[in-house]
């Protein structure tokens, strides 16, 4: 009887921190899933035709990485109830305000051309042309978020994410070698040719994992989603899973082409998914489906980005619990940028490929502002209280960094000019 | 609060831009004083930042001007 009544005690507890979870989480794993944008996708699925599953533990030592800058966000969201564009405004003053404003404004803007870019060649495999997929993802894009409720758009959000979940069985339908997984996959070894190569995609993978709109969504979600002190703990939790996710997808796409286009030269996950076609349709048709699903969470998430920091810094109400006519300037700039972005898509000629490197360098510029001013505040016990980064955490935290700033240099480098690294 | 509704009542009548820069000011003065407590780490932090901008913007034109130059020649 003392052995039942304990069971059902655990059993209650297990149940109401479930449930408890389930009502907090959303933030850390839309944020971390839409991470896996139509770039991200493409990067992954280009990584493993290029190295196989060599590049599977650099995908895992990423994981703490995406989770201890994002983890961050959520502290200094939660307890300042502000979102990171008026942060940096309050504590560092106009200059650096408008200078990461403006700029995640324009790399937002770029960035979802590149999701069009990528849902349209996606939807394109199955013959629907980009004009109709453009104005589609436009109107559910805006339908999802004028529902009045932050609620409601989260658990939508939250199906499309499952949705992302398509790559994992795809990697089981290829029948990999799991013991060359295991062999070159999680035993970390460097290249002995192709070194500029390795390092080249080395930093591609982590300009993937990171970047700055992350950090200004997570913030001003936890903030829309009006998360306490209390939550904290749960948060935490939602945005180690959403780690967890990211990396999984990224592995199972390095699977998946690393077993079926080893060497192959693709350029992007819609050619990779038209290559497949033939040799497995089902994965090839996943591979488009995941595609779209990546661009579309992606757009969905980084104009949200601009359009909170944007209500924040000048003051519109900006929260997704309102309606079109109570916040009529958020949900306007949101549709503007959407559709500008759209059109960009659609221009025929237009330099897409140029617009793509261009994020790559615009992003350098506000990323290593952001995190380091995300850095800063959690230094201020003012404004975080016990929340404060200990000792330890700013090590960790540092390291990672500076890494990543030294790393996503690199890249955007590399983008400007290809012969340095040649 | 007569003021107030003056203020409205003018603002309405003024032009896109002038608005636009009228909200710009208000966000400047509103933001002038930054809240951070300047220690040597955050000063040194933003100096580090600025110069990591100067940085980029010299390769970004020395990119543009590389760029423009080879499409002249």
């Amino acid at each position: 009887m003392n052995i039942l009544s304990t069971i059902y005690y655990q059993y209650r507890r297990f149940a109401k921190a479930f449930w408890i979870f389930a009502a907090i989480a959303g933030p850390g794993l839309i944020v971390m899933i839409a991470d896996n944008d139509a770039g991200g996708i493409t990067t992954y699925a280009v990584t493993g035709s290029k190295f196989g599953y060599s590049f599977i533990w650099i995908e895992l030592l990423l994981l703490p990485v995406a989770y201890v800058c994002q983890e961050m966000t959520v502290r200094l969201g939660a307890i300042t109830k502000r979102g990171h564009a008026q942060a940096i405004f309050e504590a560092f003053g106009p200059f650096w305000g408008w200078f990461s404003l403006l700029d995640l404004t324009l790399t937002d803007v770029l960035t979802i051309v590149t999701e069009f870019i990528g849902m349209t060649a996606a939807l394109s495999i199955f013959g629907i042309p980009p004009i109709i997929t453009v104005v589609i993802s436009i109107v559910l894009i805006m339908g999802i978020t004028i529902s009045g409720s932050y609620w409601t758009f989260e658990k939508i959000i939250l199906a499309f994410c499952l949705l992302n979940l398509i790559y994992v069985p795809a990697a089981f339908m290829v029948n990999p070698d799991v013991s060359a997984i295991i062999q070159q996959g999680l035993i970390p070894r460097l290249p002995t040719s192709s070194a500029n190569l390795f390092f080249f995609f080395v930093m591609a993978n982590i300009g993937t994992t990171i970047a700055p709109w992350m950090i200004f969504f997570q913030q001003s979600a936890v903030v829309d989603k009006g998360l306490k002190e209390k939550d904290i703990k749960w948060e935490r939790l939602d945005t180690f899973l959403g780690s967890v996710w990211t990396i999984l997808i990224g592995i199972a796409l390095i699977i998946i082409t690393g077993t079926l286009l080893p060497g192959s030269p693709v350029e992007s996950a819609a050619e990779v998914a038209l290559q497949l076609m033939p040799i497995n349709s089902y994965v090839g048709t996943f591979i488009a489906i995941g595609l779209f699903d990546a661009g579309f969470l992606g757009a969905v998430c980084i104009s949200l980005a601009s359009s909170w920091a944007l209500g924040e810094v000048f003051g519109w109400s900006h929260s997704l619990n309102n309606r079109v006519s109570q916040a009529p300037w958020f949900f306007f700039f949101r549709f503007i940028i959407l559709c500008l972005a759209g059109i960009i898509v659609l221009i025929p000629n237009a330099p897409l490929v140029l617009i793509t490197l261009f994020v790559q360098v615009i992003a350098v510029t506000l990323l290593p502002a952001a995190l380091t001013f995300l850095l800063l505040l959690l230094n201020q016990e003012e404004e975080v209280g016990k929340y404060k980064n200990t000792l330890f955490q700013n090590i960790v935290a540092s390291i990672i960094i500076i890494a990543i700033i030294v790393l996503s240099t690199l890249y955007g480098l590399s983008a400007l000019f290809p012969g340095w690294f040649a | 609060m007569v003021c107030v509704i003056k203020m409205g009542e003018q603002d309405k009548k003024l032009g896109l831009f002038e608005r636009a820069r009228n909200k710009v000011a208000e966000i400047n003065e509103k933001y002038r004083t930054p809240k951070i407590r300047m220690s040597r780490g955050v000063k040194i932090a933003l100096l580090i930042l600025r110069l990591y901008l100067l940085f980029l913007v010299v390769i970004l034109t020395y990119k543009f001007i590389t760029s423009l130059t080879q499409v002249t020649a």
